[in-house]
């Protein structure tokens, strides 16, 4: 016999959301704070987007014609690479890991709350920093800032750009310590590492790469920033420098970052395909170790984004290691297929978009195989294959696993359904404009495009015309979703503390929850994905009574109807 | 099986459930500390690592060391390295004194390592300027490793003088119940330490 | 809730055989269909080294074309298969796992990546086995030099020709005679030729790239990388052919296929074929604009004779009068200017610095105190002292004498003085009016457009170039 900790037959009382006030200013609360991330990356998302969609502009024409100069184009996809990965993919995840983790291992809070805090607070600055640098001639060497162009050539904005994503790097090494202690130390008592949810080992295995790989960072930058005010030539090989120093160093972070920014996706994903198929996820263990080797041999691939400039006799055993990653990559997608085969799939937005993932993920994971292939490599480094590739994977990876997750979680943090006909629409325009928009790079890459260009070859504008436009759909669809937000916020259906029925503990506490999260500690169902069996549906309808029930017009999963249940009060502000 | 789910408790019961709580709470906390310092120390120390990376790829650079220069010195470091293991055995000593309440011999011991964890650092702004810039690309990173570890002595430096401040001002601030700013800042020197002696090694006896 | 129903679904989740058999047909066929796709994915086919990496993109294809139709076929079934029916609200088997499963979808793809590292390294060891008697014109061996400028390609050939010494040249003991070498801005080669090239850079780092050879390699400060390919003919055959004027003509897709007898036949000799070499690695802001061509004639024969001899020729007779010798080493792409600046005259078409149409008539005029030839060479030299309007510091590399760089001066080119007094020279002839007299530089031309005077106009100019000297010394 066992027991769910909330009060018998009685209703909890009605939540009070935070007011606008409490989310602009300092706050200790998780909750707080992974709002506040999450709106902050979200406008980050708009800039970046529009960035994107200035390259674009530019580029149907085959000639410069939209930016002043080469300069000014250079900067635009400079700070759209910055932006959309340290301002926006990274602390998206932050969002959702300080939100929910807690909220997942029946804690109060993070280990933290107070470090949590100066996280967040470093990003803003942050920001505000690396888009300043257009006052100063912003920096036109890329996200991978190569040097000498970024320490001889490039404008003061190389030197706000470092020093913006120093700030970053320490804000996320912060966070990733409060996430590891957090899950080491808190989970609740009945929940051993192997019961926890997965997207909380996703977590564990991202944060672990991160407090290993960002110091790097902070130390190339460092180089960086003395190169460019402090008179040094660590990268100047007029003066003893050497060039490769920096690719080096850089990428033994930036290659784990790829991972940084997809591993917490994966966990998204696995949580949701579980809950909206209602079957366990499929090989659970396999998935979260799976997360761990990627994580460890993502810290030994780094050179192969250097297969054109690294010393020969080095590729081979690089192209090797990349290969491995393969593997475990691979176990997760038949994983997730598993998860889904022989489930009843139930097509909510979110349900969309993490099979979606499935389906835009893999072809990045291909093309990824291809590219560790060091001969065919030679042919599409650096050009619009490599462009493809990675935006299969941070866009159709992370960024459809993280609408996933804002349909799946935006119930329990508003306390309001997002409305599904307007998810199925973006979801819909969101694959058919991701697509179009990114899959016939590969072509264009293949047959000669180099990346980072303003000017190209005249044969291929018109690819570039259906790139562009399908773009502007792309770019279109996330308005639909930020329409969606701002009109659930207040006018959604009342979510009730679980509206998809789903068994992690986030969901055993009222929508949004109270400032303590939890009344008691709350008791976790022995299998976080244990669906299909009378003791989950017993756990659930418990929840269901102590917390009540969504608004039956709401597109939550229905309910079996056995015992009379009351609804669930609206949270109100 | 069935689920079934509590009944609502009584104020008695509400208030040792409190109680229990705060105790509870209050190991969690000093538990997530120390796991906390040492995911730190774990992730910082690899700036070190990559700052090291960067020395023996910077070796290969045609001016690395022009000719006529030669590598700095060995002695004086030495010497630092020295006083900084005192300092950090005397820091240890301190920490264990202030855990079994000898207040006294805590304070006397804390500004011990205090004074040679100050001499240490004397010693390595000296050695700053141990090589002149014409040297090469040595001097260069030598100026960025010692700097970069000088930065981080003197903020962990700070910390210890300000702990030397609080048990001087009240004698029995850290006590057995009461030390884990004393055994953070104790961590954190260890810390200085590895890192030092890993930057001593491949600066001062890797040819 | 009925259990007894729910072990029955459970039962039902594993096709029937046929279904199997039908599914992975589907993928075996659609990935076969797909890799058949291989050629036209790609450029044109012009080197050895291109027909292996297609090989192995074939394979790429093949085998990325079961894993995509695979998953999305499995997904696509499932989710048609497994979509929940209306008024079900049960939920699915509780299944966890299935060991064999997890094991088979560990190793098999544990053994393609196998397989694809070690059909990877295959090819990357045959593509990178260094030939024998490279770059062989006649029999002998010709040493060329990439050179990467932003934003600009030039190529250095440095022939097996001996060369005159020149006036004051003495050689020590054991000193090899100079050799005949001249620059372009045009990699030539033939069929059938084995290219090395030896690459460097003369500021940021650029990436040299020939789509039509499968071929990338970075170039970077501070190194010398090396590139060897094989051209070979491609079925689409040559393009263009040099006409009697020396024009380039472009064939029709019959007559660049004909063989070269049946060509010759018809009098279509002197083919070749051109495909682009691209910039792949981010340099500034012409990045998009710096390529060149890659010119591969149809046989040593006519590489000779439209290239090989008419450089040599030039390079053993170079002209006395300023004005031409600056043209033919402006003309010949030795230094990376094409790429940035309009100069209607030479074909310039680059828009990253100030057009130089009519730059005679303006140079006297820009800056006060200076004239013609003083504004050219403190241009040329300083480039940053004066800045037309609109265009940013730090775009024009610096050019000097020597590769002692005067302090602050990085990065670096070396332009001998004489080159200096003919582009001088040269850029004083630029005027739009007509009249060459209009040149604000003092150069006095005859009526019929040469110098009147070569000799003392090379005085004239070498007065102020030589002002420079002592910033290299």
């Amino acid at each position: 016999m066992a027991t769910i900790s909330v009060p018998l037959e009685q209703l909890q009382p009605k939540v009070k959301r935070p007011g606008l006030g409490q989310y602009l200013r300092w706050s200790v609360d998780h909750k707080i704070i992974g709002v506040q991330y999450a709106v902050t990356a979200l406008i980050f998302f708009l800039i970046g987007g529009a960035l994107a969609l200035g390259i674009r502009w530019e580029l149907f024409t085959p000639d410069l014609d939209f930016m002043a100069d080469g300069t000014a184009y250079n900067s635009l996809f400079s700070i759209h690479g910055t932006v959309m990965i340290f301002l926006w993919i990274i602390p998206m995840f932050g969002a959702f890991g300080n939100y929910l983790i807690p909220l997942q291992l029946g804690a109060k809070d993070m280990a933290f709350p107070w470090l949590n805090a100066l996280a967040f607070w470093l990003i803003p600055p942050a920001g505000i920093f690396l888009l300043g640098g257009y006052l100063v001639g912003q920096t036109e060497a890329g996200w991978t800032s190569y040097p000498p162009l970024s320490t001889l050539f490039s404008g003061d904005g190389q030197t706000m750009w470092a020093m913006s994503i120093h700030l970053l790097g320490i804000s996320s090494i912060l966070g990733a310590i409060n996430f590891i202690v957090t899950i080491l130390n808190m989970r609740p008592e009945g929940m051993s590492l192997w019961q926890m949810p997965l997207f909380c080992w996703a977590l564990l295995a991202t944060s672990f790469i991160v407090v290993m790989a960002t110091p790097f960072l902070a130390g190339a930058l460092t180089l960086l920033l003395l190169d460019r005010v402090g008179g040094t030539a660590f990268f100047d090989a007029n003066r003893g420098g050497d060039v490769l120093l920096w690719q080096n160093i850089f990428w033994f972070y930036s290659h784990p970052a790829v991972y940084i920014m997809v591993l917490p996706g994966m966990g998204v994903v696995s949580e949701i395909l579980s809950v909206h198929s209602r079957k366990p996820v499929f090989g659970y263990r396999m998935i979260a170790l799976s997360s761990m080797a990627i994580a460890l041999v993502g810290f030994m691939v780094w050179a192969h984004h250097m297969f054109t400039s690294l010393q020969p006799e080095l590729r081979i055993p690089f192209m090797i290691t990349t290969m491995i990653i393969a593997v475990p990559t691979g176990i997760k997608i038949f994983s997730w297929i598993g998860t889904i085969w022989g489930g009843k799939i139930r097509f909510t937005s979110a349900m969309l978009f993490a099979l979606g993932f499935l389906s835009m993920f893999v072809i990045g994971g291909i093309s990824g195989v291809m590219l560790a292939a060091v001969p065919f490599n030679y042919q599409v480094h650096d050009t619009y294959f490599v462009v493809s590739h990675f935006h299969f994977v941070l866009f159709g990876g992370s960024v459809f696993s993280i609408y996933a997750a804002i349909y799946h979680w935006f119930p329990k943090v508003s306390g309001r359904m997002l409305d599904e006909r307007l998810g199925r629409l973006h979801f819909a325009l969101t694959y058919i404009g991701f697509f179009f928009t990114f899959f016939p790079m590969h072509w264009v890459g293949m047959l000669g495009m180099p990346r980072r260009v303003a000017v190209y070859a005249p044969e291929f504008q018109s690819w570039n015309i259906v790139i562009g436009i399908a773009s502007f759909v792309l770019g279109f669809s996330t308005l639909i979703l930020l329409y969606n937000m701002a009109w659930s916020w207040s006018k959604g259906r009342v979510a009730g503390a679980n509206p998809w029925r789903a068994l992690t503990l986030e969901w055993a506490t009222t929508s949004p929850p109270p400032a303590w999260n939890f009344d008691e500690d709350p008791v976790p169902f022995e299998d976080p994905y244990g669906y299909g069996t009378e003791a989950a549906q017993a756990y659930l309808d418990a929840i269901d009574r102590a917390f009540g029930l969504p608004d039956a017009a709401s597109d939550a999963l229905p309910r079996t109807g056995s015992t009379p249940l009351s609804p669930a009060p609206a949270a109100g502000d | 099986m069935q689920y079934t789910t509590r009944k609502p408790l009584t104020a008695e019961e509400k208030r040792e459930r409190e109680r229990q709580r705060q105790e509870r709470e209050a190991a969690l906390r000093l538990k997530n500390n120390k796991l906390g310092v040492t995911i730190f120390q774990g992730s910082w120390i690899m700036v070190f690592v990559a700052l090291i990376i960067v020395n023996w790829q910077m070796r290969y650079s045609p001016e690395w060391l022009k000719p006529g220069y030669s590598t700095p010195d060995a002695t004086l470091p030495s010497v630092a390295t020295a006083l900084l293991l005192a300092s950090a055995w005397s820091a240890r000593s301190a920490l264990r004194a202030v855990k079994a309440d000898q207040v006294a011999q805590f304070l006397s011991q804390w500004r011990t390592a205090t004074v040679l964890g100050g001499a240490f650092f004397l010693i390595m702004l000296s050695q700053l300027f141990a090589l002149p810039p014409e040297a090469g690309q040595i001097t260069s990173v030598f100026r960025v490793m010692i700097g970069y570890h000088a930065a981080h002595a003197i903020a962990i430096a700070f910390m210890m003088v300000q702990v030397m401040r609080y048990a001087q001002a009240r004698p029995k601030h850290y006590n057995a119940n009461n030390h884990w700013a004393v055994e953070a800042t104790v961590r954190l020197w260890y810390f200085v330490v590895v890192a030092w002696i890993m930057f001593y090694v491949v600066l001062y006896w890797i040819p | 809730m009925d259990m007894s129903r729910q072990n029955n679904q459970s039962s039902n989740i594993v096709p029937s055989i046929p279904t199997i058999a039908i599914f992975l047909a589907i993928i075996v066929g659609g990935a076969v269909v797909l890799s058949t796709f291989a050629p036209i994915l790609l450029p044109p086919q012009a080197s050895v080294q291109a027909q292996r990496t297609d090989g192995l993109f074939t394979v790429l294809l093949l085998l990325g074309g079961v894993v995509f139709f695979l998953v999305q076929g499995l997904l696509v079934y499932s989710i048609i298969r497994f979509r929940v029916r209306p008024n079900d609200v049960s939920d699915g088997p509780n299944i966890h796992g299935n060991t064999t499963l997890e094991i088979v979808w560990t190793i098999i793809p544990a053994i393609v990546v196998v397989v694809l590292s070690i059909l990877s390294f295959v090819v990357w060891q045959a593509n990178s086995t260094p030939q024998d008697n490279v770059n062989l014109v006649e029999g002998k061996p010709m040493k060329i030099n990439v050179v990467g400028a932003r934003y600009a390609w030039s190529f250095e050939y440095i022939t097996p020709q001996e060369r005159p010494l020149a006036e004051g040249e003495t050689l020590t003991e054991g000193q090899e005679a100079p050799r005949v070498s001249f620059a372009s801005n045009q990699l030539h080669t033939y069929v059938g030729q084995h290219v090395k090239l030896d690459m460097n850079t003369r500021d940021v780092i650029h990436s040299f790239w020939i789509p039509a050879m499968r071929l990338k390699q970075d170039v970077m400060p501070g190194r010398t990388t090396e590139l060897r390919f094989d051209p070979i003919a491609t079925n689409s055959g040559f393009e263009y052919r040099l006409d009697e004027e020396g024009r380039e003509v472009r064939l029709t897709p019959e007559q660049a296929r004909l063989s070269k007898e049946e060509a010759a036949a018809q009098g279509l000799t002197n083919r070749y074929t051109k495909y682009r070499i691209v910039c792949s690695e981010l340099c500034g802001s012409g990045h998009g604009q710096m390529y060149a061509y890659i010119y591969v004639h149809e046989d040593e024969e006519a590489f000779l004779a439209n290239f090989y001899n008419p450089q040599v020729f030039a390079a053993l007779n170079p002209p006395d009068d300023p004005v031409l010798k600056g043209e033919a080493i402006l003309r010949s792409g030795a230094y990376p200017c094409a790429n940035c600046h309009i100069l209607n005259s030479l074909g310039w078409v680059g828009v990253t610095g100030p057009s130089l149409n009519g730059i005679g008539e303006r140079a006297g005029r820009r800056v006060g105190g200076l004239n013609g030839i003083e504004y050219l060479a403190q241009s040329i030299h300083l480039p940053n002292e004066y800045l037309v309007p609109g265009y940013a510091a730090g775009q024009m590399p610096y050019f000097g004498y020597s590769a002692q760089a005067p302090a602050g001066h990085s990065p670096y080119n070396v332009m001998p003085e004489s080159d200096l007094i003919g582009i001088i020279g040269y850029l004083c002839a630029q005027v739009e009016s007509g009249n060459l007299n209009d040149n604000t530089c003092g150069l006095v031309f005859d009526d019929d457009g040469m110098l009147a005077d070569s000799e003392a106009t090379i005085a004239q100019i070498e007065a102020v170039t030589a002002t420079y000297r002592s910033l290299y010394e």
